[in-house]
């Protein structure tokens, strides 16, 4: 795993599998080499293997739903970008595009030598959920249960480690992360949290008070909960990233973004205030 | 050369992950599930065939997630302080659906003005809760049963009152087997010296049992036998908050409907309260754990103050002389668990 050099703001990218690290990675990078960009973001360098990345931002300007990343190697782990306003550089390390090494660290409760070096290498995080998940285990409600259990009950599923609800997953990888981080100088971790596939959730954002944080405080309570008591140690935003712009299974929607700017697809909501950049969480990271 | 180690081909089994047998066997080659292998990387998921690939390394070993041992309990006591909480009670009686309402509730937000920190038992809570939840495809709720090896587990939350720091929430959920068997033996009640240390004690009532004329006296009889030896013995005492919990409160029906119902549970407590005199205090609370009981009679209130009562002031800390640990036998033991709380 490549560290940040001392000039180097490194990012470390984490997200459980589906949660929206490819397409922001593929609209990331597509959105920076569009010709009508006028962000501040810019590659420092392409990565010598970049096949994936190119897929990536294929998929997204051909509005393709980006198919599981799981064994789809060699991914670069990490990118490089320059900020053209202020010079700074940035390295954003993606340890696991695809996240099974981060179902795999709560499932089977360890992690490669390189996840240890990349989490001590940096104290700015970009962590992923998805806007359409469910983050508890929904208990049987009472009008669902029955009496006649003998049969049925004959296809209960066993509880195994990949059950835990994805809230306590999340709240997992960020104890883990903080064990990891034990023994560093003190200092106080950044985390940008990334709900991703905010576009699915445009009914309900005309509600009064409706932002990133109170979808993470009502949905994903046991992770709110964490990081609100975890004040003293990690500085935290909320961001609501639509990337693709809309489901792709909707054809209509689909046609109407082919059509349009692939730069107008992406928006960014930070509290109440919209925007178009991509780069705005990762410009929060290293401010 | 490798050392002989075991490895379980049960999906689901804590010792998979380094933790304890999931059947209860200490030595694991009794166990049908466990197989022995050389310490060499085995992995039972890649024998099976799991699309989870290997690390080529393995650099860091987490926590297990799984229940936590005495002395794992004692260091995070040592850490952040907190209050230990032993629940006990007959099998069925509804004590680990209490805990893993506790848990569900914190997954909703905060509960009763509690603020949830972390867990280092999470996986544990997950097995617990599984049973009633609807991805477990079963007809209707249940809750895993606390196997009698861990009755010497504990289960962690770390929690935050208001604005207060950050402490410790260690729960012993005694198996209803422990209770029977230390019911029926000094012996076996000897086993159960966390109750010395407890800042709380929850002994469960099931009320759907007290409904029921055939399993009625047995309730109450269990439940004063268990007292009159904790006293006895000197693991109960003036330095004991105790909380008597009516458990399925939801079954008892309407005051008005079930008058005698009503004044004979009141009249049960009222005995047991006397065998527990001496202990130095006794709330009771009417609790129906399952969420979504429609039951009026039911008040949510009660579960959340059960829970606010496991962070009062200890009374051990307010007492002079309090019965010296080493008297329980297991002085070892005892000791790498003396933690001083408040």
């Amino acid at each position: 795993m490549i560290e940040p050099s001392s000039d180097e703001n490194g990012l470390l990218f984490i997200g459980l599998p589906g949660s929206g690290k490819s397409t922001f990675l593929g609209a990331l990078a597509g959105s920076i080499e569009h010709a009508d960009y006028t962000g501040r973001l810019q590659f420092s360098g392409y990565p010598e293997e970049r096949a994936l990345l190119e897929q990536l931002i294929t998929d997204w300007l051909q509005c393709n739903t980006v198919g599981r990343t799981k064994g789809q190697q060699p991914f670069p782990n990490t990118l490089h970008l320059t900020d053209s306003e202020t010079g700074s550089t940035i390295l954003l390390n993606v340890p696991d595009l695809s996240g099974e090494i981060f179902d795999r660290q709560c499932e089977r409760r360890d992690c490669s030598t390189s996840y240890v070096e990349a989490a001590r290498a940096t104290d700015r995080v970009m962590l992923f959920c998805h806007a359409g998940r469910n983050y508890r285990n929904e208990p049987i409600p009472p009008s669902e249960a029955t009496d006649d259990d003998d049969k049925l009950d004959q296809l209960e599923v066993k509880w195994n480690p990949e059950h835990v609800a994805l809230g306590a997953k999340l709240v997992d990888l960020l104890q883990m992360l903080f064990d990891l981080r034990q023994e560093l100088p003190d200092g106080k971790l950044r985390i940008a949290l990334v709900v991703s596939a905010w576009d699915i959730l445009d009914h309900i954002q005309s509600l009064v008070g409706f932002t990133p944080e109170s979808f993470v405080k009502e949905n994903i309570a046991l992770l709110y909960q964490f990081l609100d008591t975890h004040r003293d140690k990690i500085d935290f935003e909320f961001f609501g990233v639509s990337a693709q712009g809309a489901d792709y299974e909707d054809k209509q929607a689909r046609k109407r973004l082919l059509e349009g700017n692939p730069l107008d697809r992406i928006s960014v909501v930070q509290g109440t205030v919209r925007d178009r950049d991509l780069a705005i969480p990762v410009k929060w990271l290293i401010r | 050369m490798s050392a002989l180690t075991f490895t379980c081909k049960q999906k689901g089994c804590p010792l998979r992950s380094g933790g304890s047998c999931l059947e209860g066997f200490s030595n694991l080659a009794e166990c049908p599930h466990a197989e022995q292998s050389e310490a060499s990387g085995a992995d039972p998921d890649l024998a099976a065939g799991s699309p989870v690939e290997p690390h080529r390394d393995s650099g860091y070993q987490f926590h297990s997630g799984e229940a936590l041992s005495y002395e794992g309990g004692s260091q995070l006591l040592k850490q952040y302080g907190g209050k230990v909480v032993v629940v006990v009670g007959a099998q069925w009686s509804g004590k680990t659906t209490l805990l893993s309402r506790i848990y569900e509730e914190f997954e909703r937000g905060p509960f009763a003005g509690i603020r949830f920190t972390g867990s280092k038992t999470l996986l544990e809570f997950s097995r617990r809760c599984w049973l009633a939840s609807c991805g477990s495809m079963r007809s209707k709720p249940d809750t895993e049963r606390t196997k009698e090896w861990e009755t010497d587990k504990l289960l962690h939350l770390q929690v935050t009152l208001e604005d207060g720091p950050s402490q410790a929430l260690l729960i012993a959920d005694v198996s209803g087997e422990t209770y029977r068997l230390a019911t029926g033996s000094t012996d076996a009640f000897r086993k159960l010296f966390l109750l010395q240390r407890a800042d709380h004690v929850v002994l469960f009532l099931d009320c759907k049992r007290l409904s029921d004329l055939e399993h009625r006296g047995a309730v109450e009889s269990k439940a004063c036998t268990f007292l009159r030896l904790g006293r006895q013995i000197g693991f109960l005492g003036a330095f004991t908050n105790l909380t008597l919990v009516l458990s399925k409160w939801d079954a008892v029906g309407e005051r008005k409907d079930n008058p005698e119902l009503y004044a004979y549970i009141e009249q049960v407590v009222e005995r047991v309260k006397s065998v527990a005199a001496g202990i130095g205090e006794i709330n009771v609370r009417r609790i129906a754990a399952r969420r979504d009981v429609a039951a009026p009679w039911v008040e949510d209130r009660e579960l959340s103050e059960l829970l606010l009562s496991w962070f009062k002031p200890s009374l051990r800390n307010q007492l002079q002389a309090v019965p010296p640990f080493s008297s329980v036998g297991n002085t070892r033991r005892m000791q790498t668990y003396c933690v001083t709380n408040d």
